[in-house]
């Protein structure tokens, strides 16, 4: 029998690493209209209170009155006997309750995935801000339509450049500038830096990155915006990306000295071609034998690091600036 | 025949338990030895012999000798480290009974399994019962590692050394699972005199292991970064036992010029024979490998990376 088509399947599975998507399809998921709405949390309520809730009837049921089930942080459940039954006997067409699952990991569980078989799901993965495509950016544009404002690339940029990858915040950002030029508005630079409060996010990638390029300063500032949001914390994730960096140039270097081609250094590298485009020119900035030297001092650094050295974050401050500087010993 | 006889190869730390059960040596021990050299299963035997109520035979299956067996014996108190080292609460928890008196056995015993992963906190507080431990107590601390017992420790107990297995003694065990003499005689002596190692890597294939480790060794021979760096990384959680590997191989390498017949890795002679590494890049290879040993003494874990800067720089540029 074919299912009518305004007919809502009986699961709804959500799941990725992005919260922000997944918070998203809960307030979605909450405002469902002409249904009872309950939200669980796979942290605190089990298998059986999921099943009660979409089957028992409550006091207060209208005759054909429909349910909506949220259950957060549903990858935490184990999927007990219960629970499977429930959604192996689950009848696509029976739209009385609907089960929201948010997974908040990149993989399902066997009973999401039964779930997501008999429904639909949905993957929020993380979104890109590396190699040469910004997932992040072209999502500012999107999310500004939403709100019907026009943003180009180059705001878009800009407003990420200003507020970092944390979607929370630029949603928050693209709202106040929304009410701020008015539906159908064209918000300009001024308009943004009217609105938007700058605080300035870097990830550990990036600081190694800048480090490789010789762009000593870049590199110091956002080491030190590195440190100011995460701490001490920030240590062993820079040393581990300026190692991993290393690692990738040692690669490509060695490749490009035997005169290997792009194709070949790719793949030694473990990159793609676009990425190559990118890496090439950082890599001529180096010879093997200061990368074997910084691959040495690295070691040291990563011992000192985890260890109980003294003065951590000027001993990684020294090493990026002998990565990125010339003729600095750390 | 009793329990104690059961352990071969050991007679220096087998004469010292004997003391131990006769009643003559009441002092706390520091069983030192590698892993599978048998330290664990000749204190169990002595423990046996000390609560034994049956036969006092190895083969005796009294109440006692199967509770001890099962480290299920009242008066038996193991505290061993897992994945984590030995904390304090654990060492507290332990000591609370060591002022009691035993409830069936002469003797009340604590077996600490892993004396050097004890924390300093943890050691400290078991310092003042070894001092003056009571009449009816006795402690028996195993180590593989004595340097990284803290020396207040040592100097309360009694040194009792496990060396390795002779191995006559491994083999003659091995050859009993294993049918091609000459790969048991490998697995014995890439087990460098631990029985327990060589079960170990025999049920587990680890000859598997050594192969890549040598074709590593190769590849760093060739100086081909992009394969040497995939290789490494491909060794995965493998890296500690990789190391051990390749550090016999390194030693190979150097007998082989002098006597092939005492080579640890016989069965690949011929092709450590070919291989292209001379002895500066040994030497660097064996000092790079004592400087990774020595930094991650506090750290234990090696990264893929620490190894192929070792790799990197011992074949230089």
């Amino acid at each position: 029998m074919a299912k009518p088509a305004s007919t809502p399947l009986p699961f709804r599975v959500f799941y990725g690493a992005e919260d922000f998507f997944l918070d998203r399809a809960i307030e979605r998921a909450k405002q469902w209209e002409g249904r009872r709405v309950t939200v669980l949390d796979g942290e605190e309520d089990s298998e059986r209170d999921i099943v009660a809730a979409c089957v028992m009837p409550y006091v207060d049921d209208e005759p054909g009155s429909k349910r909506v089930i949220i259950v957060d942080n549903a990858g935490k459940l184990k999927g007990d006997r219960g629970l499977r039954s429930y959604i192996d006997s689950k009848d696509r067409l029976d739209d009385t309750a609907i089960l929201v699952a948010i997974v908040r990991s990149e993989k399902l569980s066997e009973v999401w995935q039964t779930a997501a078989s008999k429904g639909q799901s949905f993957e929020h993965k993380k979104l890109l801000t590396w190699d040469n495509k910004n997932q992040v950016v072209d999502w500012i544009g999107k999310e500004a339509a939403a709100c019907g404002i026009t943003l180009g690339a180059d705001l878009s940029k800009t407003l990420y450049n200003g507020v970092g990858n944390d979607l929370y915040r630029l949603a928050s950002e693209i709202r106040k500038i929304a009410l701020l030029v008015g539906d159908g508005g064209k918000p300009t630079l001024k308009d943004l830096q009217l609105v938007v409060t700058a605080s300035p996010s870097a990830e550990p990638w990036q600081v190694a990155e800048a480090a490789v390029a010789k762009d000593s300063r870049r590199a110091m500032r956002l080491v030190s915006t590195v440190y100011k949001n995460m701490g001490d914390e920030a240590l062993v994730p820079v040393v581990n990306a300026l190692m991993r960096q290393i690692e990738k140039l040692v690669v490509a270097r060695q490749m490009l000295d035997r005169g290997a081609s792009e194709e070949e250094i790719a793949a030694g590298a473990d990159m793609t071609r676009g990425r190559l485009f990118y890496f090439l020119p950082m890599v001529r900035k180096h010879d093997l034998r200061t990368l074997v030297g910084h691959m040495v001092r690295l070691c040291k650094l990563d011992v000192n690091v985890k260890g109980a050295a003294n003065s951590k974050r000027t001993l990684v401050e020294l090493a990026v600036l002998a990565i990125a500087g010339e003729g600095v010993a750390a | 025949m009793v329990m104690l006889d059961e352990v071969q190869g050991q007679e220096d730390g087998v004469r010292h338990l004997r003391r131990v059960v006769a009643g003559q040596l009441v002092s706390p021990l520091l069983l030192v030895g590698e892993e599978g050299t048998g330290r664990r299963f000749a204190t169990l035997q002595a423990i046996r012999e000390m609560f034994c109520t049956g036969t006092r035979r190895p083969d005796c299956s009294c109440p006692d000798c199967i509770q001890v067996t099962a480290g299920a014996h009242p008066d038996l108190m193991i505290v061993e480290a897992t994945d984590k080292d030995i904390g304090i609460d654990s060492i507290r928890d332990a000591l609370e009974r060591a002022g009691s008196f035993p409830a069936v056995a002469p003797v009340r015993v604590f077996l600490i399994d892993g004396a050097d992963r004890m924390t300093v906190p943890a050691a400290n507080a078991l310092l003042k019962t070894l001092e003056e431990p009571p009449r009816t107590t006795r402690f028996f601390l195993l180590t593989d590692n004595e340097r990284r017992v803290i020396p207040t420790i040592r100097s309360r107990c009694g040194r009792v050394s496990f060396g390795r297995l002779p191995e006559s003694f491994i083999l003659s065990v091995l050859s009993q699972h294993c049918e091609d003499h000459g790969k048991a005689l490998v697995y014995c002596r890439i087990a460098e005199g631990s029985l327990g190692r060589a079960v170990r890597y025999w049920g587990s294939g680890r000859l598997g292991l050594r192969d890549k480790v040598f074709s590593i060794l190769t590849l760093g021979s060739k100086r081909d970064f992009a394969s040497l760096f995939t290789a490494i990384d491909a060794l995965g959680k493998e890296i500690p036992l990789s190391l051990r590997f390749l550090e016999q191989l390194l030693l190979d390498l150097a007998m082989i010029q002098y006597d092939p017949t005492r080579i640890i890795n016989r069965d690949i002679a011929d092709k450590l024979s070919a291989l292209r590494v001379n002895d500066a890049v040994r030497e660097r290879l064996v000092a790079g490998l004592r400087d990774i040993r020595a930094s991650h003494r506090t750290t234990h874990i090696v990264l893929p990376f620490h190894v192929k800067t070792l790799f990197a720089t011992a074949f230089g540029v």
